[in-house]
């Protein structure tokens, strides 16, 4: 296959708001290195392809991104708020990037020695071997099939990126059941895509 | 479903709600506790992102999200708005333009003195283009043998570009005509040719 499933993070994907880091952001702003993690977790292929602008190679933008969630959790300290913590790790992973492409011998690589303290920087699943365009008709055929409160709650959040609340009012409906109607969903889809995921292996 | 599954039910619940920003402080410390040890955690976590981005990359494609600015997102949304429309819609300009001298010049005929502004503030009944355009040089050069120099003024590319006059629009087309009447009023030939007149970006020299 192609293409791999971390290119459904492209540049067209409407990204997150600042709100949905908050609590992981204020945690790892705290020392917590587990919320760290997930955060990286979250935006590690997003970073990957934007970095595969510069670099060009699959090795060489995972190391970049690894490089670049190092330095991002190393600087934490500096990160103030003012803008978006995915703009702040964009602007540190173009610099990696940058650096890397033209002053090769000032690379970071991951056989760097990572003190014990820096978070478990580990790839996110479905990275190879997986068509993006397989798993996004099995996404959306598994979207499709779902009762319609299900599919109307995920809708309204993941495209029209509504708050619980706000859903609530839209459906008529308590917060909490807009809460579990969506963890349904994401749990059908995520059902849906198992197959597939464990086909590549992953 | 036992006790042991219940819980397990409520954690991956709460990792949603952590996905979408909506966890409760003890939730998210729940998970975070849970990640520590347990890969089907971070799994998962990392499934449900995916699934978001699957997700949200039709939604935009589709045009209907209404999620928080990225730098990315700003960009796509600046240089979508920049180019406009083609053609652009000199033709309600220089209606405009033309209805203003127009009236000038009928005010010439009714009598000097007359104070054109508040007529002018009458002809502008659509809304003003939203967009940040740069300023644009627009030639305002007479074609008359004698009196003052060319007029220089500028006037936003977008309300050209817009096809729409508005409010900003019609201070400026004031501001054209006051300057037009202090040129006539300069001019003591008393001429009905136009002091000034409007030249397209394609016109100026």
């Amino acid at each position: 296959m192609a293409q791999t499933a971390s290119s459904l993070y492209t540049s067209s994907e409407a990204l997150p708001g600042q709100g949905e880091d908050q609590a992981l952001l204020a945690r790892a702003l705290a020392g917590d290195l587990q919320a760290f993690d997930l955060l990286a977790l979250k935006y590690r292929p997003r970073l990957k392809q934007l970095v595969l602008r510069t670099v060009r190679s699959e090795d060489d933008a995972d190391d970049v991104v690894q490089d670049a969630l190092l330095r991002a959790y190393r600087a934490l300290g500096s990160f103030r708020g003012d803008a978006q913590f995915y703009t702040w790790l964009c602007r540190i992973a173009i610099n990696v990037a940058k650096t890397h492409v033209t002053h090769p011998s000032r690379r970071v690589m991951s056989d760097e020695p990572v003190d014990e303290a820096s978070p478990q920087l580990t790839q996110l699943g479905p990275e190879h071997d997986l068509a993006s365009e397989q798993l996004q008709r099995v996404i959306f055929q598994a979207l499709e099939a779902l009762p319609e409160a299900l599919r109307t709650a995920l809708t309204l959040r993941e495209f029209e990126g509504h708050s619980y609340e706000e859903i609530s009012q839209l459906m008529d409906t308590p917060v909490g059941t807009v809460r579990s109607r969506i963890f349904r969903a994401r749990e059908a889809l995520d059902a849906a895509i198992a197959p597939l995921l464990e086909e590549s292996g992953l | 479903m036992n006790d042991d599954q219940k819980r397990e039910a409520r954690l991956r619940q709460a990792l949603s709600a952590l996905v979408d920003g909506e966890a409760h402080e003890l939730e998210v410390s729940q998970v975070l506790a849970k990640a520590k040890g347990h890969e089907e955690v971070r799994d998962r976590w990392a499934r449900y992102q995916l699934v978001s981005a699957a997700l949200r990359a039709r939604g935009a494609a589709q045009g209907g999200t209404a999620m928080d600015a990225s730098p990315a997102r700003e960009a796509t949304t600046l240089s979508a708005a920049a180019p406009l429309r083609p053609g652009f819609g000199w033709g309600s300009f220089a209606l405009a333009a033309s209805l203003t001298l127009a009236l000038v010049v009928m005010l010439r005929a009714l009598g000097p003195g007359t104070d054109p502004a508040p007529m002018l503030a009458a002809l502008t009944p659509t809304p003003a283009p939203s967009l940040a355009v740069p300023l644009q040089p627009v030639a305002l050069g007479g074609e008359r043998s004698s009196g003052p120099a060319a007029v220089q003024i500028t006037m936003p590319r977008a309300w050209a570009a817009s096809g729409e006059l508005g409010p900003g629009a019609a201070r400026h087309l004031q501001t054209l005509m006051r300057r037009h009447a202090e040129l006539n009023l300069l001019d003591s030939a008393g001429s009905l040719v136009p002091a000034v007149r409007l030249v397209a970006h394609s016109e100026a020299p």
